[in-house]
C-alpha cells in the first residue's frame, strides 16, 4: 500500500506531510519521552523488528500462497498508539529513503494511510473488542478496519492528485476487497504473535489508554455522513444569490473582464482541489449516490472541522502559555 | 527487499547533507508537478540523477536493484493507464494513442523520483543525514530513533534470515512457515528484541546517555555549498515555470 511519488500531486503530498507533522508533534507531546527515556531504545529496536518480521513469510492455510506481517497493529498493541505512530513514521522514512519503498513526497500519505488509521482508529477498536471477545477476532476486525480505511485513503489521495486516470468506482472496488484479504491475514499474524507473547510475558502489553471523546466522535461521524451522503442528493437548483444574479443579468455566474481577473481565475482553477464540489476530472455515480460529490462533501467537512478547531486550539495554547 | 550491499558503499565525495536533502526534495516536487502526458518535458530532468551517478561514481548495480524492485508497482499502475485511457493526443505532428504516452510518463516519473532518492541515500551517510534533519528542526528524539532503528535493521534482518533458514532446513518441502509455528517463531524473535532493547538501554545509561546530550555532528553549511544549492533548485524551478 506504499504510495509512490509519481502517483500524487505536490499539493496533496505537501498537505499530507503537514498533517503527518501535526500528528507526530501531538504524539511526541503525549508520549512525553523525557519522562520515560527507556522507551527510546525499545521503539528503535521494535522498528527494526518490523523489518525483520516482514522477511519471515508464513503459509496461508488452504490457498498455497504466503503472507507476511505489516506490523502497525502489533506495534500499537505493544507500545501504545503514540509511540507506535512515531515508530512507524521512522520505519516508513527508512523504507522510502533506503529501500525505495514508497516515495519521499508521498511519505506523508504513507504515514497517514499505514500509521494513523492503524494507531488511532484500529487500535482503539482492538482495545475495546479485546475486553469482550478473544484476541484473534479483535485483531482481525481491528486490522481489517485499519487497512480498509488506509486503502480508501489511497484511492482518495490518488484521485485528488489527478496524476493517473483511474475511475473512482473501479479503483475502490479493486482496492477494498484486496485489502480485506490482507487485513484478515494481518489480523491473524498479529494475533499469533500477541497471544504467544501474552502467554510468555504478559507484562509486555501496553497500559496506555487511548482517550476517545465520545461526543466529538459521534458528532464527527454525523458530520461526515451528512457531508458524504446527503451532499450527493442536495439540491442542484441555484442558491439565493445565483437566482438573483440570474434574474438580474440573465446568467448565473458573473464573468471576469480584466486581465487580472483572468489570471486570478486561472490560478483558482489550478489550485482548487474540488472545483464545483466535485473531483478534478468529474466523479462517478452508483445509483443515486454521486461519488465525486460525496467525497467532496467528506473532504469539505474535514476542512471545515480543521478550520473551526484551529483557532480554538491556538487560542487555548496561547492562553495557557500566557 | 534490497539490503546489505548499501552498507559497503564507500562515500566518495563530500557533499553537504543539507544541500542534497533540499535539492532532492525540490527535484521530486518538480517531477511530481508535471502532468500525466509530460514525457518529453520530463526528459531533460533525467540529466540530474545521471550527472550525479557519473560524477559521484555511484554503484550502478545497486541502483539497478532498486529500480527493478520498484518495477512491479510501476507496471501495475502503468498498465491500468493502458486500460482506462481511450483517446488520441497530438504529439508533435502526429496523433498517437494517449494511453501509451501516459504509461511512459508514469514509468519515467517513477524512475526519476526513485533515482533522486537513491542518489540522496548513496551520497549521504545516515549520521550526516541525521545532522541535516536536526538543522531542519526535526525533533531530536525522532532523529535519534531513526539512527537506532537503522542501526538494528541489518542485524535483525540477518537474525530473521537465520531463523528462516533453520526452519527450512528442518522442513525442506515447505515453501513458507506453518502459521501454527510462525507465531511462536516470530514471537521468540520479538522477545529477544525486548531483551536487546533492555540491554541497549542499560548500556546507554551506563555511558551517561540522555536525549539532549547525545552528540550528532551538524556539518557547517559553507557559502559555496549554499550557492550550489540555491543555483540548482532555482534551475529546477525555472525549468518548471518555463515548461508548462
Amino acid at each position: 500500500m506504499h504510495m509512490a511519488d509519481a502517483l500524487i500531486s505536490p499539493t496533496v503530498g505537501v498537505a499530507m506531510w503537514g498533517a503527518t507533522a501535526g500528528i507526530a508533534s501531538y504524539s511526541l507531546k503525549k508520549l512525553n519521552i523525557e519522562a520515560d527515556e527507556k522507551k527510546l531504545p525499545l521503539m528503535g529496536v521494535l522498528g527494526a523488528f518490523v523489518f525483520a518480521a516482514q522477511m519471515i513469510n508464513f503459509a496461508i492455510p488452504g490457498t498455497g500462497s504466503s503472507g507476511h506481517l505489516g506490523g502497525g497493529l502489533l506495534l500499537a498493541a505493544l507500545l501504545g498508539p503514540y509511540a507506535a505512530f512515531l515508530t512507524l513514521s521512522v520505519v516508513l522514512f527508512i523504507q522510502a529513503l533506503f529501500f525505495a519503498d514508497g516515495g519521499l513526497l508521498a511519505f506523508g500519505c504513507n504515514v497517514l494511510n499505514l500509521g494513523f488509521y492503524t494507531c488511532f482508529i484500529a487500535y482503539p477498536v482492538y482495545k475495546r473488542l479485546i475486553r469482550r471477545t478473544n484476541i484473534w477476532l479483535a485483531s482481525i476486525i481491528a486490522a481489517v478496519v485499519g487497512l480498509q480505511l488506509g486503502a480508501f485513503s489511497v484511492v482518495v489521495q490518488t484521485l485528488l492528485s489527478g496524476k493517473v486516470e483511474l475511475p473512482f468506482t473501479t479503483f475502490t472496488l479493486f482496492m477494498q476487497p484486496i485489502h480485506l484479504a490482507i487485513g484478515i491475514v494481518e489480523g491473524i499474524a498479529t494475533a499469533a504473535i500477541i497471544s504467544f507473547v501474552m502467554k510468555t510475558k504478559p507484562e509486555l502489553s501496553t497500559t496506555i489508554e487511548t482517550p476517545i471523546n465520545r461526543l466529538v466522535g459521534t458528532l464527527g461521524l454525523l458530520a461526515l455522513m451528512i457531508g458524504g451522503i446527503f451532499s450527493s442528493i442536495a439540491s442542484s437548483k441555484p442558491d439565493g444569490l445565483e437566482w438573483s444574479v440570474f434574474h438580474a443579468i440573465g446568467t448565473d455566474e458573473l464573468r471576469a473582464t480584466t486581465a487580472v481577473h483572468h489570471a486570478l481565475e486561472r490560478l483558482q482553477q489550478s489550485l482548487a482541489l474540488l472545483p464545483d464540489y466535485n473531483l478534478k476530472g468529474g466523479g462517478t455515480s452508483i445509483g443515486w449516490l454521486d461519488i465525486g460529490t460525496s467525497i467532496s462533501g467528506i473532504i469539505g467537512t474535514f476542512i471545515v472541522a480543521v478550520a473551526i478547531m484551529a483557532p480554538y486550539i491556538i487560542i487555548k495554547k496561547w492562553r495557557k502559555e500566557a | 527487499m534490497i539490503y546489505p550491499p548499501m552498507l559497503n558503499i564507500v562515500q566518495r565525495r563530500n557533499i553537504h547533507p543539507l544541500s542534497i536533502l533540499i535539492i532532492t526534495f525540490t527535484y521530486i516536487f518538480v517531477v511530481a508537478s508535471f502532468h500525466s502526458y509530460a514525457f518529453i518535458e520530463l526528459m531533460p530532468l533525467s540529466l540530474y540523477p545521471i550527472a550525479m551517478i557519473i560524477f559521484y561514481r555511484l554503484p550502478i548495480r545497486h541502483i539497478k536493484h532498486v529500480l527493478i524492485a520498484s518495477l512491479p508497482f510501476a507496471t501495475a499502475i502503468g498498465v491500468s493507464q493502458l486500460l482506462f485511457i481511450d483517446e488520441h493526443i497530438l504529439f508533435f505532428h502526429w496523433y498517437i494513442e494517449a494511453r501509451w504516452l501516459a504509461f511512459s510518463t508514469f514509468v519515467l516519473k517513477n524512475t526519476l523520483a526513485i533515482l533522486a532518492a537513491t542518489v540522496l541515500f548513496l551520497t549521504t551517510p545516515i549520521e550526516q543525514l541525521a545532522g541535516a534533519l536536526l538543522s531542519l528542526r526535526i525533533p531530536r528524539f525522532l532523529v535519534i530513533q531513526l539512527l537506532l532503528t537503522y542501526r538494528y535493521i541489518f542485524l535483525f534482518l540477518e537474525e530473521a534470515k537465520r531463523l528462516r533458514q533453520a526452519y527450512m532446513l528442518r522442513a525442506p518441502r515447505h515453501r513458507a512457515i506453518k502459521l501454527s509455528v510462525w507465531g511462536s517463531l516470530v514471537g521468540h524473535l520479538l522477545l529477544r528484541t525486548f531483551d536487546r532493547a533492555e540491554r541497549v538501554y542499560e548500556a546507554m545509561t551506563l555511558r551517561g546517555f540522555s536525549i539532549q546530550r547525545m552528540h550528532i555532528k551538524i556539518k557547517r553549511w559553507t557559502t559555496r555549498e549554499m550557492i550550489y544549492t540555491y543555483v540548482t533548485i532555482t534551475l529546477f524551478i525555472v525549468y518548471r515555470l518555463v515548461v508548462i
